[in-house]
């Protein structure tokens, strides 16, 4: 399989893993009643993939706009696979993107971002769809 | 006619042929009910020409063998029924439904004949046999009842009778206002409800009924008037489906939820009266579950002269956060028994190696079946004899304000606790501060803070929080609490709540 893609539910975000690119996202809201029902099947993707795929660069991007705490703890186990992944000599990038004004997601991301040092971590705003050319 | 007389049998000529396109007529021999004559509108009709169509009898053009249809044809043939549908097969070998009457006419050639005037009604047939498929499906499918406009019963499939254990003729003229569950019946909205229906409205909705054995029936159900001719309802069409175990299961989960937060209120009665007691008019204390119970809790007692006042934010909210919330407080109370003089990070220590043991937590990796939940903590312990405010986080903000000053924010250690993946040696860090006069200490949990709403559809924030408490920093603590929940609940505005909340303020000078 090149490419997971799971469509946003109501407390679930978006999944759209990249197997073929090494680029793997989640966005949307998170707070499922069960996080693992939701992320245990496709994180297992994720993992098995990092594992098999030898030193090819890999991009996690988080784009949240809500996310519960049970959330949090899978977002960071898979940035900590990252880290570890960035020690073996990986290139990896963790994104973390906030919507602009979006100061409570942007500092969480701050948080998670001072976990990782090997791993790249970037805090991208996401811009604002650019007005149309009259 | 100047003289009144009528030449009949140009008359007749005249009507046959105004038919003769229109019209599918035939005209039949009694005896045998062979076709004498077929208008042009009956041979294009059936794709017969004059001659072929001539040869046959009705039996030949409608092939049947059901004994009341055949009667019907022998019948429509000789004149005992005045009109009827028929079956009729085509030179094409297509069937053609129609509707005749059968008219008396004289002797043709001294034999007795009938004329079969006919329509061409496949299409209603079509409709109808359609219009049947579907209704007997939701008969199949679904209790239904109709009502006149008084209410009383006058119709009933099956599937309503056995749900209400009667039968038609124990169910016939029996009330609405009988059989609904006697509460609704007896009220005000009731009399309204019906006679909005009688008006033409249709209602959909989940009720109560009670069988003729007084037992609960819930139906999820449709009413709809039926209109008559004249456009004006004249009964009541109850369609339904039985929800009574759904309706029963969901009742009881949520007694059974109802009951459980008499427990967490019970649990958290004892924090309310130590605070009450220790610091009256001086704390605000705001506990909002998503869902009845909830995860966030909090815990107050005053221990060997000191008050403890903690805020907790345990993993997932509702029924499984209340769990461990109930978990979390006697933990509190058996640590404080063992160990009076704790600071506050040893503490979280302590809760941290309990939760991880009671939880089966132990071990960092876990297993296939293996949980990894604990909780968000402050915990703070005002010694008032010494003046200090010893303070400890896990991954909470805490809020000290002194005067108009802007807030300090004292940061969080970085570790939930009783987490599986958090190592059981972890320590949290206690922040010691002397009682200013007026220092007022705030903390809440992240169900605040990540609220989507206000401008820009995004988390309320840290800073927000911080920055409204400083807003409303001139009105005593309690109001304060309140009216930075009503900001609070004002920013959420019409978004829906994503977690459980809770902030607790105290003035320790």
């Amino acid at each position: 399989m090149s490419k997971l893609q799971i469509a946003a539910g109501s407390t679930t975000p978006e999944v759209s893993f990249h197997f073929d690119l090494g680029v793997f996202i989640l966005s949307g809201e998170s707070y499922p009643e069960d996080v693992r029902s939701f992320y245990d099947a496709p994180m297992k993707q994720f993992y098995d993939w990092l594992a098999s795929s030898g030193d090819k660069p890999v991009v996690l991007a988080f784009k949240f706009g809500y996310f519960n705490s049970a959330t949090a703890k899978v977002i960071l186990d898979a940035m900590t696979a990252m880290e570890k992944a960035a020690g073996n000599g990986r290139m990896c990038k963790v994104q973390w993107h906030y919507a602009p004004h979006d100061d409570n997601i942007r500092d969480l991301g701050e948080e998670f971002g001072e976990e990782l040092s090997a791993a790249k971590f970037e805090l991208v705003e996401i811009k604002p769809p650019a007005p149309s050319a009259a | 006619m100047a003289d009144g007389s009528f030449d009949t049998s140009t008359l007749a000529n005249a009507l046959w042929n105004a038919f003769g396109e229109t019209r599918p007529s035939l005209v039949l021999r009694c005896e045998d009910g062979r076709v004498l004559l077929a208008n042009p509108a009956a041979c294009s009709m059936l794709a017969f020409d004059a001659t072929e169509i001539t040869e046959k009898t009705l039996e030949d053009l409608h092939v049947e063998f059901e004994l009341d249809l055949i009667e019907r044809r022998r019948d429509l043939a000789i004149g005992k029924r005045a009109s009827g549908e028929l079956m009729l097969t085509g030179g094409d070998g297509e069937s053609h439904w129609l509707h005749f009457d059968s008219v008396a006419i004289p002797p043709l050639d001294g034999v007795e004949c009938r004329l079969l005037v006919g329509r061409d009604c496949t299409h209603e047939i079509a409709n109808r046999v359609e219009s049947e498929g579907k209704l007997s499906a939701v008969n199949r499918g679904q209790a239904l009842a109709e009502y006149d406009l008084e209410g009383k019963l006058i119709a009933a499939n099956e599937i309503f009778l056995t749900l209400m254990l009667g039968s038609l003729d124990e169910m016939l003229g029996v009330g609405h206002n009988e059989i609904c569950d006697p509460n609704f019946a007896a009220s005000d909205e009731y009399s309204e409800w019906w006679e909005m229906l009688c008006m033409g409205e249709v209602d959909e909705g989940e009720r109560c009924y009670r069988n003729r054995e007084g037992r609960e029936i819930w139906l999820r159900e449709v009413y709809n008037p039926i209109f008559g001719v004249d456009g004006r309802p004249f009964k009541i069409l109850q369609a339904a489906l039985d929800v009574t175990q759904a309706k029963l299961s969901q009742c009881k989960l949520a007694d059974s939820i109802n009951y459980s937060s008499r427990i967490q209120g019970a649990m958290h009665a004892r924090s309310r009266q130590v605070l009450e007691e220790e610091l009256p008019d001086r704390h605000c204390l705001i506990w909002m579950p998503r869902d009845i119970v909830g995860g966030d809790c909090f815990y107050v007692r005053s221990v060997a002269g000191r008050l403890w006042a903690c805020l907790f934010d345990c993993t997932g909210h509702g029924v499984p956060g209340a769990f461990l919330t109930s978990i979390v407080v006697s933990e509190c109370d058996r640590i404080l028994a063992l160990h009076e003089n704790l600071a506050p990070g040893e503490f979280l220590s302590h809760l941290h190696q309990r939760i991880k043991v009671v939880l089966n937590q132990i071990h960092e990796v876990r297993g296939d079946n293996d949980v990894d939940d604990g909780l968000d903590a402050v915990a703070i312990c005002l010694d008032r004899a010494q003046n200090l405010a010893y303070i400890a986080s896990a991954e909470l903000p805490v809020f000290v304000f002194v005067g108009d000053a802007e807030p300090r924010t004292l940061k969080p250690t970085k570790a939930g606790v009783g987490y599986r993946h958090v190592a059981m040696d972890t320590q949290w860090s206690t922040h010691i501060l002397p009682i200013e006069a007026g220092m007022r200490i705030f903390s809440a949990t992240d169900g605040i803070y990540d609220q989507v709403g206000g401008e820009y559809q995004v988390g309320f924030g840290v800073r927000r929080f911080a920055k409204t408490l400083h807003e409303h920093g001139q009105e005593p603590i309690a109001t304060q609490g309140e009216s930075t929940m009503r900001d609070f609940i004002a920013y959420q505005g019409s978004q829906h709540r994503r977690d459980d909340f809770a902030f607790v303020g105290l003035q320790a000078g």
